[in-house]
């Protein structure tokens, strides 16, 4: 059971210049993989370039996303994540394996982090595993997202409308797969 | 490529069944398919006794979306759940199917065991199977089909009840196994499933005259709540 704890408080800035002071509470589950995933996506950081827009230590990463469209679908994309999560096996009818819970809780951080101007959503696949897939139809691009049960690797996928697709696999500090989830728009 | 493979039995209707039988489940069943009948062999033959006839390519088909990881916060056709198609296959109704066998095929989706959350029907779509747009007409860079469909009756969510005949899987026949990059290669195609479904979506009230909106109803009323004596 995940002991659910308050961060502290944060300061949210929107895209009109004004900040709101919000507290932050997540269990202590998805808190730590978080700062894990973060931490390895900061790691050879660009740091001066990323504009965090929590005022925590383990503040985000991107540019251009300060707006209250971007909080409430990172809202919306965990709050779906959560109930993903406590989905039975065999929610499809058609034998899905129940949700790996260290792998939703590794999606669920991410996405705490996230700032990409691509529709997103998060799904599941047939082993359990969460996945979250980008995509931006008017420009013929699709990504995706497959996060592993160590919560510590993920398996990426970019289609880019008439070029050939890519798929890296690895941890989420590892070059190709941050340039692949680059290229794709996921990350800045 | 297929020299091994052109080394089976000729296929046909009794070949085609033991394929398919007590294989709904098999993550590999496409792979297995492919390997013991190449080039969709089996759209020819009956694979399920239960079945009236093999699909035509004049019918249709439909995918309905019930699980909540078909479809996103915003209401967007989930990519994933079309993976299945080099796996079991994707399972879909087929457009002969009556009012009751549609909506019998859709009630076994829509039980759920008592405390776990409801299900609903969130999305309906359907897609032709044969002519130039069909699932039928879809190829490889170098001209070969890309999937098969097939008669596939699969059990009831109560495992007592008769099969319906309606029922129907498409399965992923390329890239062999052991080609160079196939996981990426199955993803291309199983989003390009996808998007064929995507672009021919229903109004819920649109399919049997308004029975998807009956059922969500009676859903919503814990009807497809499986009780006790209904275990598997």
């Amino acid at each position: 059971m995940n002991a659910v704890c308050t961060i502290g408080d944060a300061m949210i800035q929107y895209g009109d210049g004004t900040t709101s002071r919000e507290s932050v509470t997540t269990d202590r589950a998805e808190y730590t993989v978080g700062k894990r995933i973060v931490d390895a996506l900061m790691a050879p950081a660009t740091s001066a370039s990323l504009q965090p827009y929590y005022d925590l230590p383990e503040a985000g990463f991107g540019e251009n996303v300060h707006s209250l469209e971007v909080a409430r679908i990172r809202r919306a994309v965990k709050v779906r994540l959560r109930a993903l999560r406590r989905l039975p096996a065999d929610h499809d009818g058609e034998g899905a394996a129940a949700p790996i819970a260290a792998s939703v809780d590794a999606a669920i951080a991410f996405v705490s982090h996230l700032s990409t101007a691509l529709r997103y959503g998060p799904t599941l696949d047939d082993d359990g595993r969460a996945v979250i897939e980008f995509e931006d139809r008017g420009n013929g691009i699709f990504a995706d997202i497959t996060f592993e049960a160590d919560s510590r690797t993920v398996e990426c996928y970019l289609r880019k409308r008439g070029a050939e697709s890519e798929l890296e696999a690895g941890a989420l500090d590892k070059a190709e797969v941050r340039e692949l989830l680059s290229r794709a728009g996921v990350i800045a | 490529m297929n020299g091994e493979l052109a080394t089976k039995a000729a296929s046909n209707e009794a070949s085609c069944q033991a394929t398919f039988n007590g294989r709904e489940e098999c993550d590999k069943l496409a792979d297995y398919i492919e390997s013991n009948h190449p080039d969709c062999a089996c759209e020819k033959f009956r694979v399920s006794p239960a079945s009236s006839e093999p699909v035509a390519d004049i019918e249709e088909v439909y995918r309905v979306a019930v699980s909540p990881r078909d479809i996103d916060q915003d209401g967007v056709l989930m990519v994933r759940p079309f993976e299945k198609v080099a796996r079991e296959g994707v399972s879909v109704i087929r457009s002969i199917s009556s009012p009751e066998q549609f909506g019998t095929l859709v009630c076994d989706g829509l039980y759920s065991k008592p405390g776990d959350p409801l299900k609903s029907i969130q999305k309906v779509y359907t897609v032709p199977v044969g002519g130039t747009d069909g699932i039928r007409a879809q190829k490889a860079g170098e001209g070969a089909r890309l999937f098969g469909v097939y008669d596939q009756v699969v059990s009831r969510t109560k495992k007592e009840e008769l099969p319906v005949p309606t029922h129907a899987g498409i399965f992923l026949r390329l890239p062999p196994p052991g080609t160079a990059n196939r996981r990426k290669i199955q993803k291309d195609y199983a989003g390009q499933l996808r998007e064929m479904f995507l672009n021919r979506e229903l109004p819920i009230d649109g399919a049997y005259e308004g029975l998807l909106t009956k059922l969500n109803e009676r859903a919503a009323a814990s009807e497809f709540v499986l009780k006790a004596e209904d275990g598997e």
